[in-house]
């Protein structure tokens, strides 16, 4: 089973509770930054642990690696700072360090998952906008989410 | 070793559970409770930010005392042997009358029952809480027609209702985890509607906004009421059972004309009679408002006319519907409960009352006590400057930086003969101290707080506190003994004071320390017998009135006319809270929200800087450039620094007190950048 932090963007509601708790969590700067959309939406960004990922690919030192859990990870002994998965990253979720030099981001709070936490960012969301559950879970909801609403358009329409 | 205690953020008054875990080599850093029945476990930016205030700056370490003009090093003995000394010299030259206490939000139950108690044992009214100057005024016209002055139903309870009010109150930024229970009930169907001035994040969850003229809430509240009483949509079973004077309140409001509504809130009455349509026939109805209500000169009439709204569409006593008022900070209510308020005693008894008046003075010990109210802070303010309060013991608060009218309370606190500060950090008001009592910050007390729903909760020492000082309750203890007051402060621990408060506040009365302690939310007052079942919401059967049915009220039709913007001040002035954009407070602090069209008719672009002056003063803001205010008003905002420090801190600049929310000012582009 693979577990996600999933986001419901309408429910966000940008109060950024959740780069201070991962700032918290991981003592130095955020995984997580929330991005105002206009003056209607936020939206936070976290890295997305891609199946195949572009980071990955392009680290020359072979510090990015995929955990047990899949997600991915980077060794920061072996990284040394070239900033090339930055540059290949699509998300801009990857950030560099400025006191270590080595590049920084969500690795899905794996320590804290390990003693049986959720992660720092979903724990803290006061809107309930970020949750951490498995995948089948997440899109099951979305289905069932979206058959009820075209039921009830359907009534409204032959009322 | 890892140490995990349990407390509550003190960040608004919803009272969200936390943990604060303490490291071995690591610090403290906050965790989440997530099975608490308020917050499940969510925090807002403010809560995660708890464990840094015991370290701000100008944290106090140990008492002082005034010596040639310094404050210098004492003992504990010193310095409450000098603060005792002062206060009996005083108020044997005086009389207790010329005294003054005051608390903060950021009390304890325990503390401020301690306080009000040692002021009224010393013969004095004059105690007053840390509430904003018209918000406890507002609170109370809930008390007078339903009976308690608080939510009527938990907070978790809106996710139940199916169609929600949501007026002068921007929950996102200021109670973010209440959007929570409100994002629930739109999930299953509610209508969320949202009335303000200014399109804030709350509107992002909105399925209907109206954004009305400043001022004018009362207009509107009434003209939602009339489209009620002319579509017949009223509950009339309900109001036959549970109110009285409706016939008197239909034919006052016959006189009420859409058109002046209409006039005065710049909401056209289609929509109005829609609000009306949606929150009468909803199966259960929600009303939540803020201080963008409360903080009014007229606001205690709107808070009348919303509860009339609730009363005539049955949409409260019900597990499901009911009002929610919002804006207080931490401890708020329990410190209210108390009986830290001018013209009540614990329990909300009044002063007045004079038959039973002497069964409370015996309960209290009190021989000698005024028989009419007290005076409020403000009151206390001025008095002080006339020279009729000589002494001020402020505990807390820091109302040379947090009240308004900035300008005169420095000078006033320099006039009185003895200010006594006791707070956790060095505050502005300390300047003027002549005695300053080092005591200890929310993270690390022990005691009782009731937040907003009623809800009393146990909160423990979860960091440790500087080694000289000592805890509120011991302070105020202490100077009880120097007093002679001993034998009727005989507490050894937080437990023990609770037990006394739970004997004398009948709806505290089932409540214990232990059970406290180990239920995970706390209980919910009223909780009459040890053991009960516990019931949140209020007014299921009755009304706690003398007949057990609410009074239906009328009132004025519109609002008195608002603060108008003329030819030297041609634009409104909104105050309140805005999320901060970088880590950096200053960076946010310092802006000025302009609709689009003003600024260009002046020259302003994005980022510019801008001198905005009031009748008070001035101040120079950069501007940002928005659709979420109206043109015509510009808004700023201010923050609750962290814990105990400024609310009102911006509007020192603006504020002649009754227009506290709305004041006129001019905005001109500064010269350079």
């Amino acid at each position: 089973m693979r577990k996600v932090i999933f986001l419901d963007a309408g429910r966000c509601i940008g109060c950024k509770a959740c780069e201070a708790a991962c700032r918290v969590a991981r003592s130095g700067p955020e995984g997580i930054t929330v991005m105002p959309v206009g003056e209607r939406f936020a939206v936070p960004q976290a890295c997305r642990h891609c199946g195949q990922s572009m980071c990955l690919a392009v680290c020359p030192a072979g510090a990015v690696y995929k955990g047990e859990d899949l997600s991915v990870k980077i060794d920061l002994i072996k990284c040394i700072g070239c900033q090339l998965c930055i540059a290949a990253c699509p998300f801009g979720v990857i950030s560099l360090d400025n006191v270590t030099k080595t590049v920084k981001k969500c690795d899905r709070c794996c320590q804290r998952v390990k003693e049986g936490y959720l992660p720092a960012c979903v724990a803290t969301c006061p809107s309930g906008a970020l949750t951490y559950e498995d995948l089948d879970l997440v899109t099951t909801r979305k289905r069932r989410k979206r058959a009820l609403s075209s039921v009830l358009s359907c009534g409204q329409a032959g009322r | 070793m890892e140490q995990r205690k349990r407390t509550v953020c003190p960040c608004c008054s919803l009272g969200c559970g936390m943990y604060i875990v303490r490291k071995e080599h690591k610090g403290y850093a906050v965790d989440y409770f997530t099975g608490h029945p308020v917050n499940r476990g969510g925090l807002c930016p403010a809560g995660n930010r708890l464990p840094e205030v015991p370290m701000r700056r100008g944290r106090l370490l140990y008492p002082m005392v005034r010596k040639n003009g310094a404050l210098t090093k004492v003992s504990w003995d010193g310095a409450i042997k000098k603060a005792a000394e002062s206060l009996k010299k005083i108020i044997v030259k005086e009389g207790p009358g010329a005294v003054g206490f005051l608390c903060s939000s950021f009390s304890t139950n325990e503390e401020a029952y301690l306080l009000q108690k040692l002021a009224r044992l010393l013969g004095t009214h004059n105690v007053d809480s840390g509430a904003l100057p018209f918000q406890t005024a507002c609170n109370f016209v809930l008390q007078d027609s339903l009976g308690f002055s608080s939510m009527t139903n938990p907070v978790t309870a809106i996710s139940l209702a199916r169609c929600i009010i949501i007026i002068g109150c921007n929950f996102s930024e200021e109670q973010s985890v209440l959007s929570r229970w409100i994002l629930d009930a739109r999930a299953a169907g509610a209508k969320v509607i949202v009335i303000d001035y200014r399109l804030n994040v709350s509107s992002w969850q909105a399925d209907t906004v109206i954004q009305l003229k400043t001022g004018s809430d009362l207009a509107l509240v009434n003209g939602i009421i009339a489209s009620v009483l002319k579509q017949g949509l009223y509950d009339s079973r309900f109001i036959l059972r549970r109110t009285r004077g409706f016939r008197e309140y239909s034919e006052w409001m016959n006189g009420f004309e859409m058109a002046d509504a209409e006039r005065a809130t710049g909401v056209s009455s289609r929509l109005m009679e829609e609000v009306a349509r949606t929150y009468a026939r909803a199966e259960s109805a929600a009303i939540i408002w803020g201080k963008g209500i409360t903080c009014q000169p007229q606001g205690s009439d709107t808070v009348s006319a919303l509860i009339n709204l609730a009363l005539i569409c049955g949409q409260i006593g019900k597990k499901e519907s009911g009002l929610y008022p919002l804006g207080g900070i931490g401890n708020i209510q329990g410190v209210c409960d108390m009986g830290m308020l001018p013209e009540y005693l614990p329990g909300y008894r009044k002063v007045e009352n004079s038959l039973k008046r002497g069964e409370e003075l015996h309960a209290l010990g009190v021989c000698t006590l005024q028989n009419h109210r007290g005076m409020t802070a403000l009151e206390m303010l001025q008095a002080a400057r006339a020279g009729k309060i000589k002494a001020l013991y402020i505990v807390g608060q820091d109302p040379a930086a947090g009240f308004p009218h900035r300008a005169l309370d420095k000078t006033v606190l320099n006039k009185l003969e003895l200010l006594v500060v006791q707070d956790y950090y060095a505050g502005e008001t300390m300047q003027a101290a002549h005695v300053v009592l080092a005591g200890r910050c929310w993270p690390e007390k022990d005691g009782t707080i009731t937040s907003d729903g009623r809800r009393v909760q146990w909160i423990s020492r979860a960091m440790e506190p500087p080694a000289e000082t000592l805890s509120d309750s011991e302070i105020i203890i202490q100077l009880a003994n120097e007093l002679g007051l001993g034998s009727d402060f005989n507490f050894s621990s937080p437990e023990e004071i609770f037990e006394e408060i739970r004997s004398i506040i009948p709806f505290y009365a089932g409540m214990t320390a232990v059970a406290l302690k180990e239920s995970p939310g706390g209980l919910c007052w009223p909780y009459l017998e040890v053991g009960q079942p516990e019931e949140t919401s209020l007014y299921l059967d009755v009304f706690q009135t003398f007949n057990g049915l609410a009074r239906l009220q009328p009132l004025p039709y519109l609002p008195a006319e608002p603060v108008t913007p003329s030819g030297e001040f041609p634009y409104l002035l909104l105050v309140g809270k805005r999320l901060r954009e970088t880590e950096d407070d200053r960076v946010t602090r310092t802006i000025v929200e302009i609709n689009k069209g003003d600024a260009v008719r002046q020259g302003i672009e994005n980022n510019d800087n801008v001198i905005l002056f009031t009748s008070g003063g001035k101040t120079t803001v950069r501007a940002v450039i928005t659709s979420r205010v109206p043109q015509g008003v510009v808004f700023i905002p201010f923050y609750n620094e962290s814990l105990g420090s400024s609310t009102t801190g911006e509007t020192a600049l603006c504020a002649p007190v009754p227009e506290f929310r709305t004041v006129a000012c001019r905005v001109e582009k500064a010269g350079g950048h």
